[in-house]
């Protein structure tokens, strides 16, 4: 492979580019006339170099230094440790060339200032001569695209050499018919071929799919895999692409191993989903990763996955270190695509899909809602409140304006969603200048309903464009400069209204009370309620635009001329964001529900409850938004001595971050890497962030952040040589390391400069004889300064293996510890006495989080027609509180949650419900005396949850709560799925589940049936699964009924703690590729169409709603599935 | 030359990462400057009164706090039952459903002690600024004011907790837990130094303002008018020698409450209440009264009006008041649905019952262990039949068809449930009940079920009932029309109250003093006065009789003010006896106007709405658990934390 230096290409062409570059350079830099130059400097310039015993390698960099000559080589055909000795004084190039190789068999030619070294060919060359034979080929990767710029070097004689041109050919002159030619290309499997009898040997390249990433983005920088010894996982964008999501975040989960992850909506513009690196280590503040998107601090909701090229996960210590304190919760580095040498290529994706909700919970009818409600009335021996006429008048559809069912759910959703992907990929260029363009669209048209009587559409949609234009160029041979521009504008329609708000209100409305709207077209609404369907189609509409653009200026040169390895960058970027609305509302008149018809003229009796107003009037939002810009300097060192290879990085940034608030937010640190590998087997590396953060008193601002780490490589062990085409890799790494936090946040609040008093606003009071005469605002005490406080800091240890079998499969198991300390938080324990209005600020909490991640890539060409590959990965991360200032009376108790999972369920245990048995008088609610006391009504009844008297105080109240065993958020996410691929026709499903996840249901108070007293809430179709007087199951979904809110039934405990764990059906893809021969007619060279399933599968033990979906009672916007085909296409 | 043009080049580069480093030194310096300091609030005249307002706002909002924390807890003020689902948990806990984990929306516990220590704050920081006008007069005003807030507020949590930590001056961030976690104080103790600190502040503030806009500033009178509602409770059988509390103490071993009865705290009460009636009439405070085009009083507008006139429109029976929070949630919350309120903040039946007749007798005596009502005949009342013309009377009150000019206006129609004919004027003030007139929307209030102001729904009076007091008979929440009404805190004639049951408690020989301030509540009131003389209603008899006189006074005149009826029955250890078991009401899902006991469908006629539990816990609100676990040195409150 070429490593050394990438203009080491013997290829005459390039030769030639690299030529007109440098006439360009020169000419736009000095504005002399370079042919003069070309002429005279080999001739004019002299070189004095005297080194005794050096290493050639140290000799060509001497010559660079105190010269503009570069040298050129293929390592393999120079060995540049081997020592030399020269003295020479004031001599043209030529005559130092003559004198150093004099003794060697390398040759050299000069061109202009470059050198380029080569090895004599053997000694049998006159022979050779003779018989010299031309092969010609082309070389295509496995869809038949041509590779360029493949190397072809003779095994034999490493010296000679080729690449591939644009179109793939290439033409090499060999000695004999026994040559082996090589075949090496970055990210596809090395190939050899004897050349035979051939004068065409064309060659088929199969993409290294598990090897794809050769080279590996790591903090700040990229490494070559093997020398990893930080845990990394990475995953092919294509991958993040999948189904017709607008964020990638909702496919991290399952496909990244170390990633736990959930999608808590489905609705358009708000369904990212929340994700944790490793789980969550903190009980409070920042738990978010950090995310940078070229190396600066972005979102990833809104970039399009045809915008990525790298997306790594640093999950450990020794792959986060150098962000220091931004670092502790994991890092993820996207970078986006950069343009590659050769003639552009086109491609074109579309994905056309229909959309549907994954599940919507279901509610009775009205009819079945009133009877509900007779029976609850019934056994707790009231009459009915509704007639059995009025039950029949809803059953036999007599007049729907006055016994109406209507299902709010379905009044407010369509049958069906709409979405749409497109995008555009051009990439291409020369050695000077490459550039990469992305432009994607996508539309997302909601599910929810609009009145399509009101001349302006409210449904929920959106609409989103993606740009980014990457541009790369060589100002010179040692200098490159690059120039990302990206962005992407979105545009959200939908009613001006919560929908989260919506779909609670769709839950709470019963069924029975008023239609939609009346045949005669009022809108009726009970009083102080809502009507769902016209809050949804009547108020008007709302558009969100949100745009960004994201810049990024990055000069890299490289020092060779002073140190061979040496290179330096500078990068600036700036970013922009800014959201913008209008909002046009209006209101209907409302009726409240009619009570009858007017026995005379028929017509309801309607009152108007409250006055609309009847056109829409107009407002506009602005936000600041946010503005970032960030400065970095970096330098690097890369360089192999024999068997040491010595990797070394140093960088300064720092970042100003304004969202509006009183002061943007900075950040300002170095950073370093030392990393060492002897014999390509032993690794060893070294990693710090130095960092200081505004948020804290001077002198408390830095904090330092080291990390080590090593690895060793045991495959690559000569006495493993043996086993190679078994154990094709067996790696082993471990790293210790620390990282820090200095994002405070507690709940949603963020705060800031804690070391300053701040004096927070509160009620005011009004005075005077009048109404608002004298008012003055009111303000009390804020924050209570601690100018002791620091950031937290995690230190996190981790153990890898990487195991690869048969060059086939590949199994990667990380095994992690993090101890969190120093937590920022307030204290909790200080009495209300003393009056605080907010508790002082500490660094007090400490939280242990450890796991296992692992992912298996299973890669197999079975044959010319049959391809398998499998990925599995498995995350397991369990955290638990090991200090966060619990009150005295607590600590040691069953309520405790110190030595649990940060959001650990806390309730009470339920037993079984009561039974006849356990009371002495049923009629009087008087329990047995050895029955404990239930105090959170002041009687229970048989049929009620009857709880554990946790405590032993023979009393059943709120100190009887106590661990349930489970979080919400899971504690194990998994993904699996295999793609097929049989000729040109491929297959691929993948699956992702969660474990060890939890919800408190039922908590709002209309969920259990008869709690909102048929005023408010519907029932779920499994009301009938429920404890009745006549049937006093123990085996129910509901305890007895109560018309009114049972306090006792109601609490949290294991009654309504439901097991959340899911296994979905995320994707499922069936492609077929047209043949190259055939497409290449319309000039395209390649193009596949699919038909795809997303989300169509969701298996769960929970069924009244998607168990994903952040609500404990169904309503929110639901996950959606969708049913699509697609087309790519490339030219 | 090239050679140079790189080395500028790398230069240059190493130049801007040299720059950027070089900034090092600064670039984090960027501390937020223009933050607003404990210096700069008190260097400001607007700051500083800014602060003052954040300690005066937890001066209970007389409508919502009172509607949503307390009155409820009483027998007067119903909320609808179905509102416990839209967060009225004092709903639950009227039936009993109440713990020491449980919230209670006015949370003092936790929330007054922040308003203490801004107030200590302000004292110490508060000073003279004579380029703002802020005299050392008005520092000396604005401190004692502070000072008065602070016994206020203790007051407040003494009132409802018993049994509190009084925690004087500020504490230091960084104190040690000893110092954080105090012991609770003997109530007595509590109470002395109130009294004390409210004596003193009431010889500093004055008894009124000249200015307008200083009106709500703490007074003199208000000081008194604490002092003088904390001693009549001090002296009260809950706290004065309750066996119940005899083995209560705080951590240190000391008692809370005395265990001897202390009759010299009665005496204490009636000097207390004396002190603030003769500061207050001395400074021309008075009950408020309109008259009649004859110059007669007219007792229903007399009684409405106290409620909404301002104080310097001569309501001058107001002695302390808070501009109301502006929202006009209570006022919506007590309009039938079918006007655009929410149509469920109902009253009890016994609050029905517990009105005079107009002949100044009760109505009802008492009830039965079936809790149907002993009817006091010779009063007149009758629960039978319907009225068959409409009833006029000497008052200018026009909400039943009646003209602003007349002197005689109806009060009931023809066709009104009997119940509510012949009641003395206060009722109609008080009580909204079915088939009653509504000026505003001209037309009589339909409760039945199925009917436009009623139920089934939540939304509709439970028991036949919304409450009307305090509720302007302007106001209008389809049409968003609120007009102003003072939030009066304390006023003259509970303090007439006050003083009669304190004398009758500790003299009860006095019988002409006592009488004296009870009967010019019943003059006010528009019914006869006690006496001996023509037209009045025999003395009662006794000190026992007396105490019921003026008890029944009580109810009818403070009926849904600011929780009295609450303290008032746990001061006298009623509880048990009146918030356990059923309430009553008429039948909410009646349709028919039929008072037929035997017809399902009868509106008029005794339902149970709701069954009430109080035990022994009831008497006080618990500490919350929360602060039980903070501080070891809390003692919860008694009987919250065992079975009993």
């Amino acid at each position: 492979m070429i490593k050394k230096c990438s203009f080491s290409i013997k290829d005459a062409n390039i030769r030639k580019i690299l030529r007109i570059m440098r006439l360009i350079i020169c000419f736009l830099l000095l504005g002399i006339n370079l042919s003069y130059a070309v002429e005279s400097y080999s001739q004019t310039t002299r070189i004095s170099v005297n080194l005794k015993n050096t290493p050639l390698k140290e000799i060509f960099s001497e010559i660079e230094k105190n010269s503009e000559y570069v040298f050129f080589y293929y390592d393999e055909s120079v060995d540049l440790n081997k020592s030399m000795t020269i003295d020479i004084k004031g001599q043209t190039i030529d005559k130092v060339l003559k004198e150093l190789f004099k003794s060697t068999d390398y040759i050299y030619t000069v061109s202009d200032r470059q050198v380029f070294v080569s090895r004599q060919p053997a000694p049998a060359t006159s022979r050779q001569n003779q018989n010299k034979i031309t092969v010609r080929g082309n070389i295509t990767d496995m869809k038949g695209e041509p590779l360029i710029g493949v190397s072809i070097i003779v095994k034999s004689n490493p010296s000679t050499g080729t690449v591939t041109d644009t179109d793939g050919n290439y033409s090499i002159n060999v000695p004999d018919k026994y040559t082996v030619l090589q075949y090496k290309y970055i990210g596809f499997i090395p190939k050899e071929e004897t050349v035979g009898e051939r004068k065409i040997v064309n060659v088929i390249m199969q993409e290294d799919v598990g090897q794809l990433d050769e080279v590996v983005v790591v903090g700040y920088s990229t490494q070559k895999k093997e020398s990893v010894v930080g845990s990394i996982s990475t995953i092919e964008p294509g991958k993040l692409a999948a189904g017709t999501t607008r964020s990638m975040s909702n496919n991290l989960a399952g496909q990244l191993a170390g990633v736990i992850g959930v999608q808590r909506s489905g609705e358009p513009g708000y369904d990212n989903s929340n994700f944790w690196i490793r789980g969550i280590s903190t009980f409070q503040g920042n738990r978010n990763p950090l995310v940078l998107i070229d190396g600066i601090e972005r979102s990833l909701n809104n970039i399009d996955p045809e915008e990525i090229e790298s997306f790594s996960v640093l999950k450990d210590a020794s792959a986060s270190a150098v962000y220091g304190v931004r670092g502790a919760n994991g890092v993820i580095l996207i970078n986006t695509k950069r343009g590659r040498v050769g003639k552009p290529t086109v491609s074109f994706k579309m994905e056309q899909a229909i959309t549907q909700p994954t599940k919507i919970p279901e509610f009775v009818g009205a009819a079945d809602y009133l009877e509900v409600m007779n029976s609850i009335r019934h056994e707790s021996g009231k009459e009915p409140m509704y007639s059995q006429q009025h039950i029949d008048n809803i059953r036999n559809g007599v007049d729907s304006d006055l016994y109406p069912s209507v299902d709010w759910m379905d009044a407010i959703l369509k049958d069906f969603g709409t979405n749409t992907k497109a995008s555009i990929d051009i990439n291409g260029g020369s050695e000077v200048l490459r550039y990469s363009f992305v432009g994607a669209f996508y539309h997302e048209g909601g599910i929810l309903e609009r009145d399509k009587n009101q001349g302006w559409n409210s449904s929920l949609r959106l609409n989103r464009y993606n740009m980014r234009s990457n541009v790369d160029i060589n100002l010179t041979p040692t200098t490159l400069v690059r120039f990302n521009i990206g962005g992407y504008m979105q545009e959200r329609t939908s009613p001006p209204q919560s929908i989260d708000n919506l779909f609670a209100m769709a839950y709470q409305t019963p069924p029975y009370q008023h239609p939609t709207r009346y045949s005669t077209g009022e809108i009726p609404q009970v009083p102080q309620r809502v009507n769902p369907w016209a809050l949804l189609t009547q108020t008007g509409y709302e558009r969100v635009v949100q745009s960004k653009l994201e810049s990024l200026f990055v000069v890299e040169q490289d020092l060779k001329m002073f140190l061979p390895g040496l290179k330096i960058k500078g990068t600036f970027s700036f970013d922009n964001y800014s959201d913008n609305s209008v909002k046009r509302g209006k209101s209907p008149d409302y009726y409240n529900p009619a009570t009858g018809r007017d026995p005379e003229t028929g017509q309801l009796e309607l009152v108007v409850s409250s006055y609309g107003q009847e056109f829409l009037d107009h407002s506009v939002g602005a936000n600041f938004g946010n503005k970032n810009t960030y400065l970095e300097g970096t330098l690097t060192y890369d360089n192999t001595f024999g068997d040491h290879t010595v990797n070394a990085l140093f960088l300064y940034n720092q970042r100003n971050y304004d969202d509006g608030g009183k002061l943007p937010f900075r950040f300002q640190g170095i950073a370093g890497r030392m990393s060492y590998t002897m014999k390509g087997r032993y690794i060893g590396e070294f990693n710090f962030g130095y960092n200081g953060s505004e948020n804290f008193a001077k002198g408390k601002r830095y904090g330092f952040f080291p990390s080590v780490a090593a690895g060793w490589i045991l495959s690559e062990e000569p006495f493993m040589q043996g086993v190679r085409n078994t154990l094709s890799k067996v790696k082993f790494r471990g790293s210790w390391g620390l990282v820090g936090n200095d994002r405070f946040k507690i709940g949603d609040t963020e705060y800031r400069f804690p070391y300053i008093s701040t004096i927070n606003n509160t009620d005011g009071y009004v005075w005077g004889y009048n109404r608002d005469e004298f008012g003055r605002a009111g303000r009390w005490e804020g924050n209570i300064a601690n100018t002791g406080l620091k950031w937290e800091t995690v230190a996190k240890t981790n153990l890898g293996l990487e195991l690869g079998l048969f060059n086939a499969i590949e199994l990667q198991v990380d095994y992690f510890m993090e101890k969190r300390r120093d937590i920022f938080m307030r204290r909790t324990t200080m009495p209300a006495s003393a009056g605080f209005v907010d508790m002082p600020f500490a660094n007090f909490g400490k939280v242990d989080n450890k796991g296992v991640d692992m992912v298996l890539d299973v890669n197999k060409q079975i044959n010319k027609d049959w391809f398998v590959s499998a990925r599995g990965t498995f995350t397991y991360a369990k955290n638990k509180i090991i200090e966060q200032d619990e009150s005295l009376g607590i600590i040691g108790t069953n309520r405790s949650s110190t030595g649990l999972p940060v959001g650990q369920i806390f309730g009470l245990v339920a037993e079984r419900l009561f039974t006849d048995e356990d009371f002495a008088d049923v009629e009087n609610g008087i329990l047995k005396d050895d029955i404990p006391t239930p105090t959170f009504t002041s009687s229970v009844r048989p049929g009620d949850i009857k709880y554990v008297d946790v405590n032993g105080d023979n009393r059943i109240d709120a100190l009887d709560r106590t661990n349930l065993g489970g979080t919400v958020d899971p504690q194990i996410v998994y993904g699996f799925g295999a793609n097929l691929r049989y000729k040109n026709i491929d297959f691929g499903f993948f699956f992702q589940g969660n474990g060890h996840t939890y919800r408190m249901i039922g908590r709002e108070a209309y969920f259990i049936p008869g709690s909102g007293l048929g005023g408010v809430g519907n029932f779920f179709t499994n009301v009938g699964d429920r404890w009745t007087i006549e049937n006093p199951r123990q085996d129910v979904f509901y305890p007895r009924l109560y018309e009114g809110l049972n306090e006792n039934n109601y609490q949290e405990s294991t009654w309504w703690m439901k097991n959340m764990k899911m296994l979905r059906l995320k994707n499922i893809e069936l492609g077929y590729n047209f043949p190259v021969t055939m497409v290449r007619r319309f000039g395209s060279s390649g193009a596949r169409i699919f038909c795809r399933g997303t989300n169509i599968l969701t298996i769960s033990d929970f069924k009244l709603w998607d168990p994903e979906i952040d609500s404990d009672r169904g309503s929110k916007y639901p996950l959606v599935k969708s049913y699509s085909i697609g087309l790519n296409i490339s030219f | 030359m090239k050679k140079t043009i790189y080395r500028f080049f790398y230069l240059s580069l190493i130049l801007l990462l040299a720059g950027g480093t070089s900034s090092c030194s600064d670039f984090l310096d960027k501390e937020p400057d223009d933050q607003l300091t404990l210096d700069m609030i008190f260097k400001d005249k607007t700051r500083t009164e800014d602060w003052l307002a954040g300690v005066y706002s937890n001066i209970p909002d007389t409508y919502w706090t009172y509607a949503r924390g307390m009155d409820p807890l009483g027998d007067d003020l119903a909320p609808s039952t179905g509102w416990l689902q839209f967060g009225w948990n004092i709903i639950g806990k009227q039936q009993g459903n109440w713990n020491p984990t449980s919230d209670w929306v006015p949370n003092y516990f936790n929330q007054l002690p922040k308003r203490i220590r801004a107030a200590y704050i302000f004292i110490d920081n508060v000073r003279a600024n004579e380029a703002q006008l802020v005299t050392e007069q008005e520092v000396q005003y604005m401190k004692a004011e502070a000072r008065f807030l602070i016994a206020y507020y203790y007051y407040l949590m003494l009132n409802y907790y018993g049994a509190i930590p009084l925690q004087l001056g500020l504490v230091d961030v960084n104190a040690p837990a000893s110092e954080l976690m105090i012991p609770q104080k003997p109530f007595d103790e509590v109470v002395d130094w109130i009294d004390q600190e409210l004596v003193a502040v009431s010889k500093i503030l004055p008894p009124y303002y000249n200015e307008s806009k200083k009106y709500g500033r703490a007074t003199s009178i208000a000081c008194l008018a604490v002092r003088a509602r904390m001693l009549l409770f001090a002296a009260s059988p809950l706290v004065n020698g309750n066996p119940d509390y005899a083995n209560y103490t705080n951590s240190e071993g000391t008692s809370i409450f005395n265990s001897t009865p202390d009759a010299s705290k009665w005496a204490k009460a009636v000097k207390a209440n004396m002190d603030l009636i003769e500061l207050a009439e001395k400074n021309g405070h008075a009950l408020y009264y309109e008259y009649l085009n004859n110059g007669d009083i007219d007792p229903f507008l007399s009684y409405q009006n106290m409620l909404f006139r301002k104080f310097n429109e001569g309501n001058k029976e107001i002695l302390f008041a808070r501009n109301p929070v502006e929202t006009w949630e209570y006022d919506r919350h007590a309009q039938p649905r079918g006007t655009g309120g929410n149509g469920g903040m109902g009253i009890t039946q016994s609050l029905v019952d517990a009105f005079f007749m107009k002949n100044g007798l009760p109505a009802i005596t008492g009830y039965n262990a079936n809790g149907s009502p002993i009817i006091n005949t010779a009063s007149g009342y009758t629960e039978t039949g319907f009225s068959t013309a409409e009833e006029k009377r000497d008052t200018k009150w026009i909400e039943v068809k009646g003209n602003r000019d007349s002197d005689s206006n109806p009060v009931t129609l023809a066709d009104t449930y009997n119940m509510y004919c012949n009641r003395e004027p206060r009722f109609y003030i008080s009580v909204l009940y079915n088939e009653c007139w509504f000026r505003r929307e001209n037309r009589t209030t339909r409760f039945y079920s199925g009917a436009w102001d009623g139920g089934p729904t939540h939304d509709a009076p439970q028991n036949g009932y919304l409450v009307r007091k305090k509720v302007h008979p302007d106001h209008d929440p389809r049409n968003n029309v609120n007009p102003y009404r003072p939030g009066i805190l304390f006023r003259l004639g509970e303090f007439y109250l006050n003083y009669a049951e304190a004398l009758n408690e500790s003299e009860p020989a006095k019988t002409t003093e006592i009488l004296f301030y009870l009967n010019k509540i019943r003059e006010k009131a528009g019914i006869p006065i006690y006496g001996s003389g023509e037209g009045q209603i025999a003395v009662p008899s006794g000190q026992d009789a007396m105490r019921e006189a003026i008890r029944r006074e009580r109810r009818v005149e403070l009926n849904c003010e600011n929780g009295t009826r609450w303290d008032d029955i746990r001061r006298w250890k009623l509880g048990e006896k009146l918030l356990n078991g059923d309430f009553w009401g008429m039948n909410f899902s009646g349709t028919d106007k039929s008072d037929d006991k035997n017809n399902d469908k009868a509106f008029f006629v005794r339902k149970v709405y709701q069954k009430r539990v109080f035990t022994k816990k009831n008497y006080w609100v618990p500490i919350p658990q929360d602060q039980i676990d903070k501080n070891p040195n809390l003692r919860q409150l008694p009987f919250w934390d065992t079975s009993e």
